[in-house]
């Protein structure tokens, strides 16, 4: 049996949380160019936000735009009362926010951004697109990262926020899937890209990881938008509520 | 809350947001020098002005809206405007030419006042 249709999302409708720039951009025209309508959330990055969709309209493709602060409950239902009224698909969790410092200094209103843009967010959108979901045999993707599992240096409240997002994942995972909803995540290891050469460190972290990664080089924003477009479609039906590794090897070596 | 207790609202919206007492927050009082914010911090305050005031705030207004970055020239000119608007900012503590790196200490409390004030918040 030949399964190549099964990656042919044309008719689906796609949001992709975060979908201005970097690795959410990518995501978007990833999913644009397997055919599914893409809405691209963003907050702040009007400009990027307009250049991915032009660049996936450009390529054939096609997409709206859905600004909401994930961090208000408000802004989100008015999304899908808006943008999102049509329902949707699919639904990729990818906008994160964190700061780069030790987990025992990170402030309380730190926290709290970060939890509710990486974790409670995705509980938010799948709790407003879960009758359309639900309807259409959705699919949803939450974007992770190794810290959610393992320690990175100061990545302190994005790793636990990574990590209540796989949880999240595993429960929404159940609790779903007897409703046709497939619910699962993809944890990335170092990304070479503009929002993670942030990270104070990254000079020696890039390095640190390429020597220890089997495959010997940093991972790509196409590296990952492959596997979640694996996750978008029925070929990873069986699947439920896990965590796909993909960094190289890395984390598999002591 | 009445009209024109504005700069009290900032005030407590700050010192919320970065675990400070509200004494601390005074209009010239940089966010990152004197109250320690970092840059998550700045997202956090901004997104709790846009639902105290129930606004729309675009970050580069609100942030970068005093200091043309053009050239290290314009940067100069910029301050010394500015050291005409917030005398009571303590310039000693920035270099005599500040880099662009440099210039999100120069963000005060009387910033984010200044910037509602001009969006006819009161």
């Amino acid at each position: 049996m030949r399964y190549d249709s099964f990656l042919d999302l044309t008719g689906r409708r796609a949001l992709v949380t975060g979908g201005s720039r970097g690795l959410g951009a990518v995501l978007a025209q990833t999913l644009a160019a397997h055919g599914a309508h893409v809405v691209i959330n963003y907050v702040r990055h009007e400009a990027e936000a307009l250049r991915t969709q032009q660049a996936i309209r450009d390529a054939g493709g096609s997409a709206d735009l859905a600004p909401a602060n994930l961090t208000k409950p408000e802004d989100i239902r008015a999304m899908f009362a808006g943008p999102l009224r049509e329902g949707i698909d699919i639904l990729v969790h990818n906008a994160a926010i964190g700061s780069f410092k030790p987990a025992h200094e990170v402030r309380a209103n730190q926290w709290d951004l970060t939890m509710n843009v990486n974790a409670r967010a995705l509980l938010l959108c799948v709790q407003e697109a879960l009758p359309s979901l639900a309807q259409r045999g959705g699919r949803v993707v939450a974007v992770s990262s190794l810290g959610g599992a393992r320690v990175i240096p100061e990545y302190g409240a994005v790793g636990v926020s990574k990590a209540a997002l796989e949880a999240l994942t595993r429960y929404l995972g159940v609790e779903l899937a007897g409703r046709g909803v497939h619910v699962n995540a993809v944890a990335g290891g170092l990304l070479d890209l503009p929002s993670v050469r942030q990270h104070p460190g990254f000079g020696q972290l890039a390095a640190d990881t390429i020597r220890r990664t089997p495959s010997h080089r940093l991972g790509t924003a196409d590296d990952i938008a492959r596997i979640v477009l694996f996750l978008c479609s029925p070929l990873s039906d069986w699947m439920v509520g896990q965590t796909l590794v993909a960094d190289g090897g890395m984390s598999l070596t002591v | 809350m009445t009209s024109g207790d504005m700069p009290h609202r900032v005030a407590t919206i700050v010192a919320e947001a970065l675990n400070v007492p509200v004494e601390r927050v005074t209009p010239s009082a940089s966010l990152i020098d004197d109250l320690g914010a970092e840059s998550i911090d700045f997202l956090d305050i901004l997104f709790r002005i846009e639902t105290a005031f129930n606004i729309k705030v675009r970050e580069s207004e609100l942030w970068d809206g005093t200091i043309d970055r053009t050239s290290q020239e314009t940067i100069d000119a910029s301050i010394a405007q500015l050291k005409v608007r917030q005398p009571d900012y303590r310039w000693d503590r920035l270099p005599a030419h500040p880099a662009p790196s440099d210039l999100g200490r120069l963000i005060t409390v009387q910033t984010i006042i200044q910037h509602l004030q001009t969006r006819g918040v009161e």
